[in-house]
């Protein structure tokens, strides 16, 4: 898939898989947002409609197996490779930044907790880490709670609705007794 | 509670679909769906007692803890907990007989089609990521390393 990218879309892919926004991306690339924007919606219709997230896990899965073969990443060219340093508030310490003027597409080396630190899991780290069977286990029993509470809440509204439609029912076929009485007093 | 319209044909597809184009979370929680579906059944006809279907939901829900704990996958996870609500039922049903009521039979009848859609989902997601990446990995990565 990634054969079939335009350079610029590569360049738009790289920047995606630092976890950088849109806005940060126009701003380094010095193109609108909405030029970003469309570069990306670009590469998710060749991507079969892969959200963002994905799309980023794939380019840095295919980074690795490129370093892992001993290539190196299409070298970005031109002046607009040069991606600057932007400090900005959103910036955290878990999401590694290329150093400045590294034309190349580093894999970071670090994953957050949502982001998986093996680039072959596809499961958040933590559920793969040294604690990751308890807590799958503590997943499933909410997941289960969850369920249980949907499905408990389904039931009761259904039980309420019935009973609701019963008093009516009952009121339907008291009401014209009660008329004949008063007729007949 | 019995099959929605059209699911026990979702069911059969997903099942089969599993065996041909899954990988070995996808088989192995494929077939553990199955045997408990035949298990059920089977035992249906029979009228067996609570405490049967009992022990037969804890072997199911056993089989898809360890999967669900062990798998490079999402989705186990979905189908065992919808199998410890039918676990969980069934436990019910043998303490406190109920008399006649329909809200534990939705709630044993839940986990079957809940176990069927996660298994959908998880398939065209597994379809999807081989199709764009390739082959990745079945199981956990320390798993990987410990086997």
């Amino acid at each position: 898939m990634f054969d079939r990218l335009t350079e610029k879309q590569r360049e738009v892919l790289a920047m995606v898989a630092e976890n950088r926004t849109s806005k940060e991306i126009a701003r380094a690339l010095a193109i609108s947002e909405s030029a970003v924007v469309h570069r990306i919606e670009s590469i998710r219709r060749l991507a079969h409609g892969a959200p963002r997230p994905e799309l980023a896990r794939l380019w840095r899965n295919h980074v690795a197996a490129l370093s892992a073969k001993g290539q190196t990443c299409k070298p970005l060219t031109g002046q607009s490779s040069h991606i600057p340093e932007i400090a900005t508030p959103t910036d955290s310490p878990d999401v590694d930044r290329p150093p400045a003027g590294d034309a190349t597409v580093s894999v970071p080396a670090s994953g957050s907790l949502l982001h998986s630190t093996d680039r072959s899991s596809i499961v958040p780290a933590a559920l793969g880490g040294p604690q990751g069977t308890l807590l799958r286990v503590a997943m499933i029993l909410l997941m289960a709670a969850t369920m249980l509470l949907i499905v408990l809440s389904a039931i009761t509204i259904a039980e309420n609705l019935a009973n609701l439609r019963r008093d009516g029912m009952d009121r339907r076929v008291a009401a014209p007794v009660e008329s004949r009485h008063r007729t007949h007093r | 509670m019995a099959w929605l319209p059209g699911a026990p044909a979702l069911a059969l597809a997903a099942m089969a679909l599993a065996w041909w184009f899954g990988s070995a979370p996808e088989r192995l929680s494929a077939a553990a769906i199955s045997a408990l579906l035949v298990a059920e059944t089977g035992l249906g006809h029979m009228s067996a007692a609570p405490w049967l279907y009992l022990g037969l939901h804890g072997l199911a829900f056993a089989a898809l803890l360890v999967i669900a704990v062990t798998a490079n996958r999402f989705y186990p996870m979905v189908m065992a907990a919808g199998e410890l609500i039918a676990l969980v039922s069934h436990a019910l049903v043998v303490a406190h007989p109920p008399p006649g009521n329909a809200a534990y039979g939705l709630l044993i009848g839940m986990a079957k089609h809940v176990a069927v859609t996660a298994l959908c989902i998880g398939l065209l997601a597994h379809a999807r990521r081989t199709t764009l990446t390739g082959r990745y990995p079945d199981w956990r990565a320390d798993q990987r390393r410990n086997s």
